[in-house]
């Protein structure tokens, strides 16, 4: 009789036990739960301003380069030279032995351009793309990185006929080469 | 005998309790961080604006003005645009809605779901909006926010958010 109160005791101490570990590890695994989705949305969040950062950083090379910068005036020290684009972007060469890209485009976004790529003079100033280094053939466009720029061009109707620099506004589009 | 049992019973119940309180504790700091959050600063938006501010606008044609001197025209309030007599404040809002909308698609589905675009003078009393009230555009009630913002002379400040 003794042995068997005593086994039924045991019995209840051990479920009472097994209750109280599969308590405890659940709630470690909600609090680690919470601990990583915190982490990682502040990872991917570091992850979004390093590559912010780094656009910005080749966008203000490329615009700080002699071959693209604005240097006609002093008003705009990072803007691009538009007309300087359009005149390296007849020789797709040039742009491939003076910058490590696979893709170099300037896109101008306002005011509104004409849905056409800029590939004879006449095309200008309305035409929406400069392709400075043309995508190679199978190379996606995935890993493009885009950063906002001043595009500067002259206009001669400004000033009363007598021209002027027009400031427009503009993305340069980068793709590191395939390594 | 019963009684001890139910002492356990009444006992392990107590733990659980604590270690329920415990977690709910735990989930709503993270929930209150996740709703509350505050606008984080992008390098994007920041660039957006530097570029916006050489913007040649129409104020002022055939010797239109750029955009950051035609936001200095619209907080003095002094004059109209030369030649045009245009009210430099509606060029103002008219050509950064326009550049916004061009820069980013603001859609349900879309990354970005919507914009605040607010311009401030700092004033001894605290900073007053050039524009009387800020450019919307889209959803601008989320969870996410990316911001930035630019100043220019006499205390004008130019911050745009972006609703993610």
């Amino acid at each position: 009789m003794y042995n068997v109160i005593c086994s039924k005791k045991a019995q209840m101490k051990i479920q009472q036990m097994a209750f109280m570990l599969v308590a405890v590890m659940i709630f470690f695994a909600m609090v680690a739960l919470v601990y990583f989705s915190i982490s990682t949305a502040n990872l991917r969040e570091t992850a979004e301003q390093l590559r912010e950062e780094e656009a910005q950083e080749l966008a203000s090379q490329l615009s700080g380069t002699p071959e693209l910068a604005f240097t006609a005036s002093s008003d705009c020290s990072a803007c691009i030279d538009f007309d300087k684009a359009f005149a390296l972007s007849q020789n797709p060469n040039h742009g491939k032995k003076l910058w490590n890209l696979d893709f170099l485009m300037i896109e101008r976004i306002y005011p509104d351009p004409v849905e056409k790529t800029c590939l004879i003079p006449s095309d200008l100033p309305d035409c929406k793309n400069i392709r400075i280094i043309n995508l190679p053939e199978g190379r996606g466009l995935s890993g493009t990185k885009t950063a906002f720029v001043s595009l500067a061009r002259w206009d001669a109707s400004l000033a009363g006929g007598s021209g002027d620099y027009k400031y427009e506004f503009g993305k340069i589009h980068t793709l590191a080469k395939n390594p | 005998m019963k009684k001890k049992a139910q002492e356990e019973m009444v006992g392990f119940v107590l733990i659980m309790l604590v270690v329920a309180v415990v977690f709910l504790v735990f989930l709503g700091i993270y929930l209150r961080q996740a709703t509350n959050a505050e606008p984080t600063s992008s390098a994007e938006i920041s660039q957006f604006l530097e570029a916006a501010f050489e913007i040649t606008t129409e104020c002022g044609t055939p010797f239109p003005r750029k955009l950051r001197d035609v936001i200095l025209m619209c907080d003095t309030g002094i004059a109209n645009c030369p030649l045009t007599g245009e009210d430099p404040c509606v060029i103002l809002k008219e050509t950064m809605e326009n550049v916004i909308k061009s820069s980013w698609v603001f859609a349900e589905n879309s990354p970005t779901k919507g914009y605040v675009l607010d311009i401030t003078r700092e004033t001894t009393t605290g900073p007053v909006s050039v524009l009387n009230e800020p450019i919307f555009g889209g959803e601008i009630s989320c969870r996410q926010y990316r911001s930035a913002a630019k100043p220019l002379p006499d205390g004008i400040t130019m911050k745009l958010e972006i609703c993610l």
